[in-house]
C-alpha cells in the first residue's frame, strides 16, 4: 500500500549540481523555486495496478522518487508498506522494487547474470538462494540465453528487461515503474503486461508512469493523471471518461482541410480540433448541438466530406483535456 | 561481508576486461620504478649528508618509498569521492542506495577495489626496486603495515569529506585538492621535510602525512620499532579520530542535500 498526503517538493534555485558559488551572480538571482510535486493526496490499496499519466515535467518521476527515498520531500507525508519516507527509509527501500529504465544503470562491462549477482547481494540474497533467484527472473524475462553476454551489448529491450528483472529479485511488496515496456518489442511488451498483472494477482502493489495510455487502460486499476506537480484527477479509466462531458467527431474531408480546421476551431463548444492525417479530429465541451453546429458548418463552405464519426472521448481526450497539453502521450498499444 | 566480496568481484571483472590498460598500467609501474633508479643513482649514495643520514643516505630507498606512500595516500583520499561520480556516471548510484546495504557500506565497497589494486600495484614496484634495481630495505613490516593502516585511515576521513562535497558539486572538489596538494608538497614525499625553511618545516608538521613518511621509512630502512615511532602512531591515531567521523557526517549531509535538491544521480 501506498499512500501521500499533501505530499510536496519544491525543488530550490539552482538544481544542477549547486556547487560553490562565489558571489552573487544575476541569473541565480532569478532563479526561481521549481513546485516539482504539488500537494499530492494519493492512496494505492495493496494488489493494485496504479497508472500514473501526464505530460513531461508533471512530476511522475519525482512522486517515484519521493515513494522510493531518493529524494527528501519539502512537506507533507508518504508511506510506503506502512513504513514513513521520511524516518523508516530502510524499511521502504526493502518494501520495494524498483525499475527506472533508460539505458544506464547496470554496469556495462558485467554480464546481465553478474550484474543481476551484485545488485542481488546488495538486497541481501547469498548463496545458493541469490543463484536461484537469479536464474528464476532471468528465466521470467526471457534473458537466460543472453545471461553471459556483457551489458553492453545488450538491446534496448534487453536492458529494459534487465531493469525489471532487478526490480523482481527480492520480490517485495511494491513495485515502482517508469515506462515498463518502452524500447521492448510488441510481443515482449504484451508478456510484461502478462508479469504485471501476475504480479497484482500475487497481491502486489503496482505504480507505473507511462506515456502509453492503451498501456494504461488496459493493465491499471486505477489512473492517476499529474500536471504542474498536482493529481488532476484520479480514478478508473471509465469515471475518468466522464471527465469530459463532449464527444469526440472525426471528419474526414475530400480536400480543403485547412479551410475547414480554421473555421471548425472557432466553433463555440469546440475545445479542440488538430489534424491527425486524412482527418479531422474535434473535441467538443459539451454533447448539445454542438455536433449540429460542425455539421451546418461543414455544409456553409460547402467543403464535400467523406464520414464523419461521432464517439465518446478516449483517455486520451481526457488526458488532453485535463492537461492542456498539445503532447499527447503515445496512445496506441505496442 | 557478503557485500563486499561483491564489489570486490565486480572490480575485479571489470578491471580483467580491459586488458590492455591492465598491461600498460604493469609497463608504467616498470618505467616508474626505472625513472627513480636513475635519478637516485644521479643523487648518488650519500651516507654523510645530514639530510639522508636518518635514512641511511639511500636517496633510491627514501624516494620509492615516498612514491608509494603517496600513491597509497591519494587511493586513501580520492577513490571515495571518484568512487560516487562514477557510479553517478554509470546511473548505477541510486540503485545502490536504494539496496539494504547500508550507505557507508556502499562508500566503503564500492572504494575498495581502489585500495587493492593500489596495494597491488605497490607491492609490484616494490619488488622491482629490491630485485631489479637493488633497493635494499631494512623493513620492520609489522610497523609499516601499521603506519600505512593508519595514515590511509586518517586521510580516508578526509576523503569522505570529498565524497560528501562530490555528491553536491558533481565536480570538482577543493577539500580534496588543497589536502592533496599540501601531502604532496609539504609531507617530503621527494625531499625531506629538513630541506624547508623553519616555518614550512612547521607547517609541514600539521599534516598527518608528514608523521606517517616518517615512521614508514624508519619502519622500511632502519628496522624501527613501534616504541621508535610511537609518536608519529599518536598522531595518525588522533587524525583518523578526528577525520573519520567529520568525513561520515560530511558524506552523510552532502548525500541529504543531493536528494534534497533532487541530484543524487546528476553527474
Amino acid at each position: 500500500m501506498i499512500i501521500a498526503r499533501g505530499l510536496t517538493k519544491v525543488f530550490g534555485k539552482k538544481r544542477l549540481g549547486s556547487g560553490l558559488s562565489f558571489g552573487k551572480s544575476k541569473s541565480r538571482a532569478k532563479r526561481e523555486p521549481v513546485v516539482a510535486v504539488d500537494e499530492v493526496d494519493l492512496e494505492i490499496p495493496a494488489g493494485t495496478v496504479f497508472g500514473l499519466l501526464g505530460p513531461n515535467g508533471a512530476g511522475k518521476t519525482t512522486l517515484i522518487k519521493l515513494f522510493s527515498t531518493l529524494v527528501i520531500p519539502t512537506s507533507g507525508s508518504a508511506a510506503v508498506s506502512g513504513y514513513d519516507v521520511r524516518t523508516q527509509e530502510r524499511e521502504v527501500r526493502a518494501s520495494i522494487g524498483l525499475g527506472l529504465g533508460g539505458e544506464r544503470s547496470f554496469y556495462w562491462r558485467l554480464t546481465g547474470r553478474q550484474n543481476l549477482e551484485f545488485f542481488g547481494t546488495m538486497q541481501g540474497l547469498t548463496g545458493k538462494r541469490l543463484k536461484k533467484r537469479v536464474g528464476e527472473v532471468l528465466d521470467r524475462l526471457e534473458l537466460s540465453d543472453v545471461q553471459g553476454v556483457p551489458f553492453m551489448e545488450y538491446s534496448s529491450g534487453m536492458k529494459r528487461k534487465l531493469d525489471i528483472a532487478r526490480a523482481l529479485l527480492t520480490d517485495p511488496p511494491i513495485f515502482l515503474f517508469d515506462e515498463l515496456t518502452s524500447s521492448i518489442d510488441p510481443g515482449a511488451a504484451v508478456k510484461i503486461r502478462e508479469l504485471v498483472q501476475e504480479l497484482k494477482e500475487r497481491g502486489k502493489t503496482i505504480l507505473l508512469v507511462t506515456h502509453n495510455l492503451a498501456e494504461a487502460e488496459r493493465l491499471c486499476d486505477v489512473i492517476g493523471i499529474m500536471n504542474h506537480g498536482k493529481m488532476v484527477a484520479v480514478g478508473d479509466s471509465a469515471s475518468l471518461r466522464g471527465l469530459v462531458e463532449g464527444c469526440k467527431v472525426r471528419i474526414r474531408p475530400d480536400g480543403r482541410g485547412l479551410e475547414l480546421l480554421h473555421i471548425l476551431t472557432r466553433l463555440d463548444g469546440v475545445e479542440y480540433a488538430r489534424r491527425e492525417g486524412s482527418e479531422i479530429v474535434i473535441l467538443t465541451g459539451r454533447r448539445d448541438g454542438v455536433v449540429h453546429q460542425i455539421i451546418k458548418a461543414i455544409a456553409a463552405i460547402d467543403v464535400p466530406v467523406q464520414s464523419i464519426n461521432v464517439d465518446r472521448p478516449s483517455l486520451e481526450d481526457v488526458f488532453l483535456h485535463l492537461t492542456g497539453s498539445n503532447n499527447a502521450p503515445n496512445s496506441r498499444l505496442r | 561481508m557478503h557485500q563486499i566480496l561483491a564489489f570486490v568481484k565486480r572490480g575485479f571483472l571489470t578491471w580483467k576486461s580491459y586488458r590492455m590498460a591492465m598491461v600498460l598500467g604493469l609497463a608504467n609501474m616498470f618505467i616508474s620504478v626505472a625513472s627513480f633508479y636513475f635519478v637516485a643513482k644521479l643523487v648518488g649514495f650519500q651516507e654523510e649528508n645530514p639530510l639522508l643520514k636518518p635514512y641511511s643516505g639511500d636517496y633510491l630507498a627514501f624516494l620509492i618509498i615516498g612514491i608509494i606512500f603517496q600513491s597509497l595516500i591519494s587511493v586513501s583520499q580520492h577513490s571515495f569521492s571518484r568512487t560516487i561520480s562514477s557510479e553517478q556516471r554509470a546511473g548505477t548510484l541510486e540503485y545502490l542506495l536504494m539496496s539494504k546495504t547500508p550507505l557507508y557500506q556502499v562508500l566503503l565497497g564500492a572504494a575498495l577495489w581502489s585500495f587493492l589494486m593500489i596495494i597491488l600495484n605497490s607491492t609490484i614496484v616494490l619488488t622491482s626496486a629490491i630485485f631489479v634495481f637493488g633497493l635494499r630495505l631494512k623493513a620492520n613490516l609489522l610497523v609499516a603495515a601499521l603506519v600505512l593502516f593508519l595514515a590511509m585511515a586518517s586521510m580516508a576521513g578526509i576523503g569522505m569529506v570529498s565524497a560528501g562535497i562530490i555528491m553536491v558539486t558533481k565536480q570538482g572538489d577543493p577539500v580534496g585538492w588543497f589536502v592533496g596538494l599540501l601531502a604532496s608538497f609539504l609531507s617530503g614525499v621527494y625531499y625531506p621535510i629538513e630541506i624547508f625553511p623553519a616555518f614550512l618545516q612547521k607547517v609541514s608538521l600539521i599534516l598527518p602525512t608528514t608523521h606517517a613518511l616518517i615512521a614508514l621509512r624508519q619502519a622500511l630502512i632502519n628496522d624501527a620499532s613501534l616504541a621508535q615511532v610511537s609518536s608519529e602512531m599518536l598522531v595518525l591515531l588522533a587524525f583518523a579520530c578526528f577525520t573519520i567521523p567529520l568525513g561520515l557526517a560530511i558524506f552523510r549531509h552532502g548525500f541529504d542535500r543531493a536528494r534534497r535538491e533532487g541530484t543524487l544521480a546528476y553527474y
